[in-house]
């Protein structure tokens, strides 16, 4: 994980946003990083999340 | 009251100390041998020399410097803390079964005794009767005989290894030392509590398993006196007797003055708490008196039906799931939706509904899915934002960074106990792994990658409250202790304030 956050920051020079949704299955997380890697495309969990969803999170409203 | 957790402070302490052991030997052995490989030699055979000589007088100096260097007294000094633990627990256990308020005063020259047996054993006498003072002879005759050098560091390193065959001598000291040390501390003190306040009954609890002894097994299941497990102090040597000529492994000359310590015999798992029999034969005659059958009133385990799809009452009512949990599910208010979602698993409190990701893995799926549970159940009432179980927070923070310092010294020596050796966390670490990470703001996850919802998420305060709440609900609820008593372990404030919350509920 920490090589591959790394990475993700040479090719983006930031942090990729991950808000905790995929804690318990870090598995899933690293094969998005890589992607994000693979196609150029930054990684924003927020952007997984659908409108509702976003602004339940935002409020507090959804737990992970 | 829990009544095992003895046998669980004496199982986690044996396990960690085994542990730590498997890391010592390695570097003291390769010490050692290093020490040995610097006698002078002459075509590779020892040379019966002055200097040869005195370099053995040093070998007892040198073999305490190399069990420092190993690790080794670090692991002892560790192991020695779980006296307090036990202690602890007798404490509890005397206040809830006989109102007697036991003061360290009372319990600390018991453990003082205790501490010195174990230290003896392993760093004093024990240490120098089975290994400085062997191995001292034979590098002193192979020196006089001017043996090959290559064969007595074969022999010694042989002996100190561990391999498949036979344990290595450190490795046979320790572990003797240690297995009953902390049990057999509990019974000294349980014979003192009996003693001192007069008891005239014990109650023998623990748990059986597959090899538990005959006797063990009879006592456990005693219920002649109307209490499972109570047996009378004036029964006892009857008991002993039973024992002796039905059942193995009894300490040669156990008596009713001694039981609490030695109980069920060498290495016994059980605990003999004393206690006064008044507190639970009320009436004498009573097989005289026409009364309604004594049937216990036990709450009866619903089938758990949450109105959605089988397979999530399924995961509820499975055997992995305890009775309490059942029953409490089935008491409170149930989520409004449950849905499946494409990308992850959440609780939404804002429409009362859970949604799961669909995890291949079943038992992935099942455990998230009481977690999101556990959420849901909190959101109730917002139990987790009660005042106690923020000071709980607090305490355990205290308490962790007493025990362990800083987070930067803290995370990764947890992490290290966490992790297996493919640097895979431990299924069961992964509550204990995001409660530390709430108890870091996030920096378990975003600074050591280990399991945990990291610094985002973490910002919102209130969100590690519900984590931890949601964390221990899920580790609570398995019917396989081992996720809740290493939560238990690492965060004892907490799960006492979770219990608290449960039983009001």
């Amino acid at each position: 994980m920490k090589e591959l956050i790394n990475e993700y920051k040479k090719v983006f020079r930031e942090e990729p946003n991950i808000i905790g949704m995929f804690w318990n299955d870090l598995e899933r997380l690293e094969q998005n990083i890589e992607n994000a890697i693979k196609t150029g495309k930054k990684y924003n969990e927020l952007d997984l999340l659908t409108d509702e969803q976003r602004k339940s999170f935002l409020k507090g409203d959804i737990l992970f | 009251m829990d009544f095992n957790k003895p046998e669980r402070i004496n199982d986690k302490a044996l396990e960690i100390l085994q542990k730590r052991f498997d890391k010592v030997e390695p570097k003291f052995v390769k010490q050692v041998v290093d020490w040995v490989n610097k006698f002078r030699t002459t075509s590779g055979n020892l040379v019966r020399s002055k200097e040869n000589i005195a370099r053995l007088s040093s070998f007892k100096t040198a073999v305490n410097r190399f069990l420092e260097k190993a690790g080794y007294n670090v692991m002892v000094s560790a192991f020695l803390e779980n006296f307090d633990e036990i202690g602890a627990n007798t404490q509890l256990a005397q206040q809830e079964l006989n109102g007697i308020d036991i003061t360290k005063s009372f319990l600390n020259p018991f453990k003082r005794y205790a501490v010195n047996n174990v230290v003896a054993a392993m760093q004093g006498q024990g240490l120098n009767v089975n290994l400085i003072n062997p191995l001292k002879n034979e590098l002193l005759i192979a020196v006089n005989q001017g043996s090959s050098l290559t064969d007595v560091v074969t022999s010694i390193a042989g002996q100190l290894t561990t391999s498949e065959a036979r344990q290595g001598v450190l490795k046979r000291i320790s572990l003797q030392a240690s297995r009953d040390a902390l049990l057999q501390y509990d019974g000294v003190v349980n014979e003192a509590v009996r003693k001192s306040y007069k008891l005239d009954a014990l109650l023998y609890v623990g748990s059986i398993v597959k090899d538990s002894r005959a006797q063990c097994e009879r006592w456990v299941q005693e219920t002649k006196n109307g209490k499972l497990g109570l047996i009378l102090f004036e029964d006892l040597q009857d008991e002993i007797d039973w024992a002796d000529n039905n059942g193995t492994g009894m300490i040669p000359d156990t008596t009713p003055e001694n039981f609490c310590q030695n109980r069920g015999g060498f290495n016994c798992r059980h605990i003999a708490y004393p206690v006064r029999s008044a507190n639970y034969i009320k009436e004498e005659n009573v097989k005289e008196v026409p009364k309604e059958p004594e049937v216990e009133q036990k709450v009866k385990v619903p089938e758990v039906k949450l109105g959605f799809d089988k397979k999530y009452d399924d995961i509820i009512n499975s055997k992995d799931v305890t009775d309490e949990a059942k029953i409490l599910i089935d008491k409170l208010e149930k989520p409004k939706y449950i849905v499946l979602d494409k990308q992850t698993s959440f609780y939404d409190n804002s429409i009362k509904t859970l949604a799961m990701y669909d995890y291949p893995d079943k038992k992935r799926f099942d455990d998230v899915f009481i977690h999101e549970y556990g959420h849901h159940i909190d959101f109730i009432n917002k139990y987790s934002l009660s005042k106690q179980f923020k000071q709980a927070y607090k305490n355990d923070l205290g308490y962790l960074e007493k025990k362990y310092g800083t987070f930067e010294e803290m995370i990764p020596t947890l992490l290290v106990e966490w992790y297996d050796e493919k640097g895979k966390l431990k299924s069961e670490y992964y509550g204990a792994s995001d409660i530390l990470d709430s108890l870091s703001k996030g920096l378990v996850f975003s600074k050591y990658y280990g399991a945990g919802h990291g610094v985002k998420y973490y910002e919102n305060v209130n969100s590690r409250h519900f984590e931890n709440f949601a964390n221990i609900f899920q580790a609570w609820s398995k019917t396989d202790k081992t996720a809740i008593n290493n939560i238990e372990k690492y965060y004892p404030n907490l799960y006492k304030s979770f219990l608290d919350i449960i039983k009001t509920l």
